[in-house]
């Protein structure tokens, strides 16, 4: 068994043919080619088909609730950012419910990567309307179908600042590995937006409606180019996929907090001197 | 006999009221016992306010509604205070501030004095805090070498030139007031500084949580608890301590748990409205066994209620906090030393038994200032229980005892994996009933080992009573002054510190009372409905108060007399 891996016979809760296996495929082949020890990896998810993923792969998780997987990624990170840390969810858990999580973590470039399952469908709540589903989607809520305009996750992202902005389709189980692991390496705050269909309930958005409706970036897409990423993350006809924008260098939470001004050891590491609080007393 | 006397002043936010009550707390806590507690309007310039200044002979921790003397520092001050005041009562201020047809009334002194004036000729207006401040400690003869040292230490990183104006502004109210002899019917207690620190219960519980080991506060600003993540703040870099103002309370509690799970000690401090949204998260901290402290600070609700004023209304918000069964601990201070000693114990506590610990304060006791006895911190809480894992560690490992030995990721060979779904040892999500059944049970154990750790009560008075006057957090104070002060024999006075869980030997103290007082600031009687929920206890008679204030030591002596023989 390789790291990362679990043990056989894994009774995985997604129904046979959902774009997730493919998913998990490529974060464990990812983890795998960055040599990165389990121990360090900790997942931080929420609530919902795509949420369960850390529970099968060998890694630390911290599976907490719908929606709010970021502030707990961000916060791990931020006690101590020798970790790798990872959130992930669906479009509904990270855009809808966790939609203001979304916003101010962005904002804040933590050093974390977010992988959103983006199945324009609510899952486990068995085929709802997510902040993503297309115009005219029907449901047995929405009767008339989305009346809605759907979220666009890509341009947010890079309006409020993002670092690392892609996305890709769950059917490219080499791209969605090389994307997350360029993910995991940018120093920064790495939205990963994954197009996958869910077989069972959303029967618009199939693996030949993603294979149509999407394109691969090319050499001539510029990804340090602000405007030109925007522009892309714009497209709906046909949704570009790959990298869209990537700016290094700048700093993360971590990075500006007061308490790692001047001493870089992990929060978690330090020890709290007593008799300097006693001399608060004493003063 | 303990003596005292009530000083208040009276203006608009924004005059430097704050800055007067913090000089002469500073200056008189060297020779008397002081207490201080304010009274603000919800709104950043304008309105009244009104900060009371209490000095005796002996301890005091209580709000006194009768005013001695009465600090006049715009024309509408009087307005709010005409109640308080009697023959006896002192009033300051500019003439105009005061109509004529009151004062005939009134019968008492007015002392007519044009502050905004000596201000003015002193440098502008600006230094009306540091005039009046002058004028009170001439009043009340107090030192002014010490008074101008603290002028000059307060002041001296503005430059030599606003030290020396202030200088002059302070001689120039001294003078006056030194004029008016008024002296106290006490005299000085003597160098109370040497053993005594000033600070407020915000200080108080911030240096508990310091002493707590507490390296994380995130939170979402509300009053009254913002005051905490502003002192943390202040001490971040000296301490280490990572501070966030998380977008919600939502983020808020949600990073406080990323913060433990990873291996820190985080805090949120919060008040009623932000703890409701806190309640989900709470009920994760609960299933993860993931420990975190929240702070807490109530004020009157519902919803928004009084933004700035006071009450015990949040009790039972805490004990039922969040969905669903799992143990979790709240703890109240009464004294500042309790907020000291409990802050840090909160995160012993929540560390040792993987729980949720609230602490929980108000606006009175947040805000007021008195005097603690100095003391050092027990090294016994400082003591982290998370362990090196093994290679087969086991997050919720059974047939160990309610409490599995907590991991942290990165720290040992093992994986770290917690759940909020219903799961098994490794902290994988199972539907499987026996295990959901033993789960549980596992954590609804915790209780009966946190009662192991209770932090105890505290029994007063008449150690033979028959008679028992119990009460919670800010009302400490001015229960045990009414008590001291008031003739009620057989009298005892019972103070909870720890609120959840109740530990079952309570019922010792009731058996012994023929007579059972519950004294609350919040209008259902919060604390008498959990002694009977949690230990049967029937109580004889309530004494509520929830009009936003702090209950007054008359008015609760009053009460007192009404249902204590
Ligand atoms: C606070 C809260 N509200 C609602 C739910 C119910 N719920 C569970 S999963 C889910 C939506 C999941 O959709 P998505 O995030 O798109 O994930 P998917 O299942 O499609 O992978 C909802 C609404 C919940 N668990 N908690
Ligand atoms: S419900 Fe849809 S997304 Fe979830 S596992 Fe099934 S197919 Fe996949």
């Amino acid at each position: 068994m390789k790291n990362f891996e679990m043990k056989e016979g894994l009774d995985l809760a997604w129904c046979p043919g959902c774009g997730n296996f493919n998913i998990r495929d490529s974060i464990i082949q990812a983890l795998q080619e960055l040599e990165l020890k389990p121990q360090n990896v900790v997942f931080s998810s929420g609530i919902g088909q795509a949420a369960k993923m850390p529970q099968y792969i060998g890694a630390n998780y911290f599976n907490g609730l719908h929606g709010r997987a970021m502030p707990v990624a961000v916060a791990i990170k931020g006690a101590n950012p020798e970790l790798t840390v990872i959130a992930e969810g669906g479009d509904g858990d990270m855009y809808g419910e966790g939609g203001n999580h979304f916003i101010h973590n962005v904002r804040r470039n933590p050093d974390i990567t977010h992988l959103v399952h983006n199945n324009m469908v609510y899952g486990l709540t068995k085929g709802q309307a997510s902040p993503t589903s297309r115009k005219d989607f029907k449901t047995g809520v929405q009767i008339n179908g989305v009346v809605n305009e759907p979220m666009n996750p890509l341009a947010l992202a890079l309006v409020l600042g993002a670092t690392f902005v892609a996305r890709v389709f769950s059917g490219d189980k080499e791209q969605v590995k090389d994307v997350i692991k360029a993910a995991i390496e940018h120093k920064g705050y790495a939205l990963v937006d994954i197009f996958h269909p869910c077989v069972s309930f959303n029967k618009v958005n199939t693996y030949r409606w993603y294979k149509e409706h999407t394109y691969p970036l090319d050499g001539s897409h510029d990804p340090t180019d602000w405007n030109m990423a925007m522009a892309a993350a714009m497209e709906s006809d046909k949704f570009p996929l790959g990298v869209l924008y990537k700016k290094e260098g700048l700093a993360t939470f971590a990075d500006l907090q007061p308490v790692y001004e001047e001493d870089k050891t992990a929060i978690v590491r330090r020890k709290r001197d007593l008799s300097q609080v006693n001399q608060l007393i004493m003063e | 006999m303990n003596q005292s006397i009530t000083l208040v002043f009276s203006g608009e936010a924004g005059q430097g009221i704050q800055t007067i009550e913090d000089f002469l707390m500073t200056v008189l806590s060297k020779d008397y016992f002081v207490f201080s507690c304010s009274d603000v309007m919800s709104r950043v310039r304008g309105g009244n306010n009104t900060t009371e200044i209490r000095i005796s002979n002996g301890e005091v921790s209580a709000y006194k509604e009768a005013i001695d003397v009465l600090f006049l520092l715009n024309d509408h001050s009087l307005e709010r205070l005409k109640s308080r005041i009697h023959k006896g009562t002192i009033l300051v201020g500019r003439e105009d501030y005061v109509d004529d047809a009151f004062l005939d009334a009134f019968g008492g002194t007015f002392l007519k004095y044009d502050f905004e004036k000596m201000a003015k000729e002193a440098g502008g207006k600006l230094f009306l805090n540091t005039v009046i401040f002058g004028f009170t400690t001439g009043m009340l003869n107090v030192d002014d070498g010490t008074c101008k040292e603290l002028i000059e230490e307060r002041f001296s990183s503005k430059g030599d030139k606003i030290v020396q104006d202030n200088f002059q502004a302070f001689d120039m109210g001294y003078k006056e007031g030194k004029d008016y002899d008024f002296s106290l019917s006490f005299s000085q207690v003597g160098r109370l500084d040497e053993t005594m620190k000033v600070l407020n219960g915000t200080q108080a519980v911030g240096i508990g949580f310091l002493g707590g080991g507490c390296n994380a506060v995130c939170s979402y600003p509300m009053s009254p608890s913002t005051g905490v993540l502003i002192y943390l703040a202040g001490k971040s870099k000296d301490f280490g301590v990572l501070v966030e103002q998380a977008e919600d309370e939502i983020a808020a509690l949600n990073m406080v748990l990323g913060i433990w799970y990873a291996g820190g000690r985080g805090l949120a401090t919060t008040s009623g409205g932000g703890f409701s949204l806190m309640e989900e998260a709470m009920s994760l901290s609960g299933m993860t066994e993931t420990p975190c402290v929240v702070h807490l600070a109530q004020r009157p609700g519902p919803a928004t209620g009084l933004p700035t004023r006071t009450e015990q209304g949040d009790l039972l918000q805490a004990v039922f906090a969040g969905h669903g069964d799992y143990p979790k601990i709240i703890l109240a201070p009464g004294t500042l030393r309790d907020g000291v000693e409990l802050g840090q114990r909160a995160f012993y506590l929540a560390d040792k038994y993987q729980v949720p610990v609230v602490v929980l304060t108000d606006q009175f006791y947040l805000e007021s200032i008195g005097l603690m006895e100095r003391f050092e911190l027990d090294e016994k809480y400082t003591e982290t229980f998370i362990i090196e894992t093994k290679e087969d560690y086991l997050r919720y490992r059974l047939g160990e005892g309610p409490i599995s030995e907590r991991g942290i990721p990165g720290y040992g060979k093992g994986l770290v994996k917690v759940d909020s779904d219903e799961h098994d040892e490794e902290g994988t999500i199972t539907e499987d009933f026996g295990v959901r059944v033993k789960m549980h049970e596992k954590r609804l154990a915790k209780k009966e080992e946190i009662l192991k750790d209770y932090v105890l009560e505290e029994l007063q008075g008449d150690m033979d009573y028959d008679q028992l006057v119990v009460g919670w957090g800010s009302t400490y104070g001015v229960v045990k002054e009414c008590l001291e002060t008031g003739n009620y024999p057989k009298t005892g006075f019972l103070s909870l510190k720890q609120l959840y869980p109740l530990r079952k030997d309570l019922v010792e103290y009731f058996r012994k009372a023929k007579n059972v007082v519950v004294v609350e600031n919040n209008s259902n009687g919060q604390l008498a409905k959990l002694l009977q929920m949690e230990l049967g206890i029937k109580v004889d008679h309530q004494v509520l108060q929830y009009d936003g204030a702090p209950f007054a030591v008359e008015n609760l002596k009053a009460r007192l007399e009404e249902v204590l023989r």
